[in-house]
This record gives structure tokens, sequence and C-alpha cells, in this order.
């Protein structure tokens, strides 16, 4: 019913009208002149009244459609690894490429408007992997773990982009950071985790994706459906430009000291200045505080504590300085919050 | 998932308990309201920098021999603990994230202290959970903060836990989930009531807190810390009893139907077939309480668990491979002929 009525009496105050019904948005009228203690109980009824039978339905529809759909795709899979021994070669590479076919027929019959379409796009994307892994075990290809999911990134590009489903863009983007850790690891021989330049490049390449994606999803409405693709590509480019940062302030064997903070203070800006006017999503200048906030309290507690003779005030130092710093950063968030 | 509360608003101005002429007024006034609760991920932030304070400030504290020892400490600590709830409500700390930012830093130093002063001054287990239980408690009530809410539900977990270890109450950790699901469950469904009553702040905080806490002494079940041995069937009968009861309350005139009878053999189905393993259940539970209340959070916690323990279930399974593939395929085909089914009958 209340559906209905805005439906039949839109409102021309815009966004302000559009906000939900929550708990914290009612409780903050308790105190207000005219409303009284029956009206907030009422409103709050009407708030958090069940969802309707139709809700309930399409809720169950789509949790057994998901969680029916994993078990038999992982039953397959087990019985696939129950009989790996026993099938021959042709056999086994038949039955995987048999399930990406028929996944991907099955697709492509009920079309990406469809939520089953999605999840088999989904399982056809995921068995590429396994597909590429059994063709060079049995070919012996001498591949490098990089190169199989290289392949497999490249592969399903296309489905990616017709799927329009924010888990395959998810996928694509797990396996080609994947793909350049494990390469990195193979080719330069370094430990990925404690090479300050390979995780300046990883930040680099992630922040060229990052730009790509911003710019085509504004381009290109109702195709890249998904905002939470902004955000781990902003937590991956932040974590690639923060840990340098921190590797550099504790051990002054890293060469470079300074391209870690220089990266981060480039993302903070592209953050606030060029993203923040245009997306009102708060994880991302949230993100980029937090990171900004860990590698100055590194930093402080190098020179604090380290380097000091006064330990014990550096020890009291650094909790002042993490409180307000963290005061600091909650304050801009929320009152970025409001404004929004 | 929710209605908007314009809408709300002329509904009660229909209703008679709103003048109509006041709905802008109070729009606006209920937009800062919802403006006002800070996302998850601040939340995450405030909490996470909390800790690192707190940590730094005991760390001095110990560092300065400022502590007294023994119930000295606990003594101190239960007057940071009324100084950080008394700066947390004042007037200033309304207007100051720093000053809210050390009030919480104070109330978990505070916590530490009193724990940490009963536990060598008295050597009595009993006595120092008990004492932090009443903290907990104190907390919930007096201290107006979320974060601080949540935490608090946590430790009164684990305060409940530690007297259930030492009286050796059997299953104890076992009980003490029972205890925090049963807590959960009830909050969750009587939300609304709840939230009209004396301490409406409080009710979602908590609410997320018993939950993660009852996820996660069904999580440390797994690697059975304790040496319990529990084995999952007391839970597995309640929870398995509380979905049901859950789902013949939401049911109401359709528990007859063809589509009613089919979901509530399910539940029975799935309590049976995973008695084993009552995190499934009480993932399940979750899933119908945060769809029921519209809460995403809950609903994301939910779904995370419910993979983390089927797929335990079915590793922890002691069956060959091909056995597994057999029960992976039976079930998942009968999740989907039920949702064909369900899907037919409407």
């Amino acid at each position: 019913m209340m559906e209905e009525e805005s439906e039949n009496n839109p409102s021309p105050g815009g966004e302000a009208d559009r906000v939900p019904a929550t708990p914290e948005a009612i409780l903050a009228l308790q105190d207000q002149p005219g409303v009284r203690p029956e009206a907030i109980r009422r409103a709050l009824d009407l708030a958090l009244s069940p969802p309707a039978p139709e809700a309930w339905a399409r809720f169950l529809d789509r949790t057994l459609l998901f969680l029916g759909g994993l078990l038999a795709t992982s039953g397959v899979l087990f019985f696939v690894a129950s009989n790996w021994q026993e099938l021959g070669h042709l056999a086994r590479l038949g039955l995987v490429e048999a399930a990406v076919i028929l996944a991907a027929l099955g697709a492509w019959r009920l079309g990406p408007e469809r939520l089953a379409g999605q999840v088999l796009l989904t399982v056809a994307a995921a068995l590429v992997g396994p597909l590429l892994g059994v063709y060079g075990q049995i070919y012996q290809t001498g591949a490098d773990a990089w190169n199989l999911f290289l392949a497999w990134s490249l592969l399903i590009v296309p489905w990616v982009l017709v799927g329009r489903n924010p888990v395959l863009w998810l996928l694509l983007l797990g396996l080609g950071n994947l793909t350049a850790w494990l390469a990195w690891d193979q080719l330069a021989g370094t430990d990925p985790w404690e090479t300050a330049s390979f995780q300046l490049w990883m930040c680099a390449a992630n922040s060229l994706v990052w730009l790509a994606w911003e710019a085509f999803r504004r381009r290109t409405v109702g195709v890249l459906p998904c905002s939470g693709i902004s955000r781990v590509l902003a937590a991956l480019c932040l974590f690639h430009a923060a840990l340098p940062s921190w590797m550099a302030l504790l051990d002054s064997r890293f060469e470079g000291p300074w391209l870690g903070p220089i990266f981060l203070a480039a993302l903070l800006v592209a953050i606030f200045r060029l993203l923040r006017p245009r997306d009102p999503d708060l994880f991302l200048p949230a993100a980029g505080l937090a990171a900004a906030i860990s590698v100055v309290t590194v930093g402080a507690s190098r020179v604090l504590l380290e380097d000091s003779a006064a330990e014990e005030a550096g020890v009291l130092l650094m909790g002042f300085l993490v409180l307000a710093q963290v005061a600091g950063a909650a304050a801009w968030l929320r009152r970025a919050g409001r404004s929004s | 998932m929710r209605p908007l509360l314009l809408d709300v608003l002329r509904q009660l101005g229909r209703e008679g308990l709103l003048d109509p002429e006041a709905v802008s007024g109070l729009l606006a006034v209920g937009n800062q309201g919802e403006r006002h609760s800070a996302p998850w991920f601040v939340r995450l932030l405030v909490g996470f920098g909390a800790w690192v304070a707190s940590g730094f400030l005991v760390a001095f504290l110990f560092m300065v021999e400022l502590v007294p020892e023994d119930l000295g400490a606990a003594v101190f600590g239960a007057f940071l603990l009324i100084g950080a709830g008394a700066l947390r409500r004042s007037s200033a700390a309304e207007g100051s994230d720093f000053l809210q930012q050390s009030a919480l830093a104070g109330w978990l130093v505070g916590q530490l202290m009193v724990g940490f002063g009963l536990a060598e001054g008295t050597d009595s287990p009993p006595l120092t959970a008990g004492v932090l239980l009443l903290v907990q408690v104190a907390s919930v009530a007096f201290f107006p903060d979320a974060v601080a809410r949540f935490l608090a539900s946590g430790f009164a977990v684990a305060s409940v836990l530690a007297l259930m270890l030492h009286w050796k109450v059997p299953q104890a950790d076992e009980v003490t989930f029972l205890l925090s699901a049963l807590g959960a469950g009830l909050l969750w469904w009587h939300r609304p009531a709840l939230l009209s009553g004396r301490f409406p702040q409080a009710v979602n905080p908590v609410g997320h807190g018993l939950v993660f806490s009852a996820f996660t002494l069904l999580a440390l079940a797994l690697a059975d810390p304790f040496d319990q041995h529990p084995s999952g069937t007391l839970s597995s009968t309640a929870l398995g009893a509380g979905v049901l009861l859950m789902a013949w309350c939401l049911l109401g005139e359709r528990r007859r139907s063809g589509p009613g009878l089919a979901v509530m053999g399910f539940v029975l189905l799935l309590g049976l077939a995973t008695s084993s393993a009552p995190g499934v259940m009480a993932a399940v539970g979750t899933l119908v309480l945060g769809f029921r209340a519209g809460e995403r959070g809950l609903l994301a916690l939910a779904w995370s668990f419910l993979l983390f323990f089927l797929a335990a279930f079915y590793y922890n399974l002691e069956v060959t491979l091909w056995e597994k593939s057999g029960l992976l395929l039976a079930s998942g085909a009968l999740l989907l002929g039920l949702r064909a089914l369900l899907r037919r009958c409407r």
C-alpha cells in the first residue's frame, strides 16, 4: 500500500524523499514537538513490517537456485575427482569441456537477463580454469601456473563483457592480479610481498584498470552494474601503495622509500578531488583515509618508539596520535555523509 | 527492501498520529538521523582505531608503573570505565569525534584493567567473569556507542563461556552458543517492540554482536579448543526447532498449503541431515531473520557463515569422494527440485 502511495503522489522534494524508513531515521524523530511515543511505535511497526509473501517467494527462489547450483556443481567436481585416476585422457578433457559447453549453451539459451543465465555463465567461466589445467596435465605443455591464469583471464573476457555480471568482473580482476603475482614470483625470482617495485607496478596497473572502469562505467549506463567493483579496485590500489610505504618506513634497506607515499598521495588526490564530487560512496574516502592513517602511524612509531630516548612518552603520544587521526577521519566521513 | 520515510509519515498523518503539515519538517529531521548513522566500514575504522589506541595507552600505563597491583588495577579500571561513560554521555562528546574516540579507548582500557586486576587480585575466575559480565550489561545500557555495545555483547558471551567452563557445565561451549543464539533470535524477532523500548539505540549493535559471537563460537567448536568434544546434536535440535517455529509463524495461514508443507518438510530434513553441523541451521536461521528484518549486514554475515559451514560439513563427512559427490548432487537436486515445485505452485 505504501509503495502505491509513492507512485500516486510523487513528491517534488527529490533525494530527501527517497530516504528509507530505517530505525535510525525514525528514532531521530522521538524528541520532535508534536511527535508522540505511539506515533514512533506505529512508525516502527510500519517500517519494520515483515516482507510481503511475494518478496519471500523471490528470496526463497534465489536462495534455492544459488545453493542448489553450488551444491550440484560441487557434486560434479567431486564426481570427476573421485574417478579421475580411472579416466582416460580424452574422457577427462571431454568431461570438463562438456561441462563448459553445456553451461555456456544454457546461459545463451536463458540469456543474461535471467538470474539462472547469469549463474550458468559464471559456472562456465569458472570451469575454463580447470579445463586448461586438465589440458596442461594431459599434454604436458610445461606451462607455468601464471601462464594458465593468463590464458584463463583472456579466454573469459568476451563472456565478462557480455555477461554484465559483477561476479564475472571480480573473477577477471582476481585472475589478472593472481597472474601478475605468480609471473613475478616465477620470472623475477624475488618474493613479491617484499619487493617494493612490484607492489608499485601493481598499484599502477590496478590504477589504470580503475581509471578505465570509472570512465567506461559512466558512459555506459546499465552495462556495468556494480559499484562494489570500484571498492575492490580502490582497496587493491591503496594496499599496493601502502605496503611498500610500510616496508620503506620499517626497513631502510628498501629502495625508493618515498615512492610508496607518493603513489598513495596521488591515489588520495584522485579519490577526494576527482571521484568524490561525482560519487557519494563513502567507502573510497574511508579506505583512503585508513591507508593514510596506517602509513602515518607506522612512520610515527619509527620516530617515536625506535629512535627516541623517551620511549614511554613516545608510546603515550602514539596512543593520542592514533585517536586524533581516527577521530578526524570519522568526523570528516560523517560530515561528508550528511552533506552528500 | 524498506518503505520510504515519507510514506510512513504520510500514513501516520492519515491515522491521526501526526499533523500532516509537519511531514516535510520531520522528513528533514529523519534524513539527518539516517545520515548520522555511520556505515559499517566507518564503524570498523573507528573500532579498530580505538583498539590500537587503547593498546598504546595500556602499554604506557604499565611502562610508567602507573597501574596499581592486583585489586588496585581493578579499582583504577572501574574509575576509567565511569569516566569514559561520563565523557561519552557529555554534551561535549556529541559534537566531537575525538572525545568519542577517547571515551571508547578509555572504555576498552578500563575493561582490561578491571579484568586484569580482578584476575590477579582474587585469583577467582568466576568472580572475574561475573564482574565483567555485569560491566558489559551496564555498558550496553549506559555507554551510548554502537561499537562499544557491539563489543560488549561479544565480551558478555565470552564471560558466560568462562563461567560455564569454570563450573564444568557439560558441553559448555555448546550451551553458551545456544544462549547467545537464543538471545539473538529473540532480539531480531522482536526488534520492532524493542526499538520502542528503553534502549532503542542498543538493539542493532547488540543484535549484530550476539550473532557474530554465536557464529564465532560455532567456528571455534570445529577446532575444539576447550576439549569439550561437542557433537552438535543439542545445538542442531534446538536450532532446527527454532527455525521450524519461525517458518510456522511466517507461513501463517499458508502453513497447510502444498508449498508451506514443502518448506516445513525441507527445514526438518535439513535439520536431520546436518545434525552434526549446527552451523548450517544457524546460518539458515540467520538468513531468515536477516531478510525478515531487512538487514543487509545480517544477510551478509549469514551467507558468509552458511558457505563456510556447508564447506566444513561436506569436508568432514567420513565417506569416499564418490559418496560425497553423490550427496552433493542429491542435495543440489533437492534444492533445485524444491525451487521448481514452489514456482509451479505460485
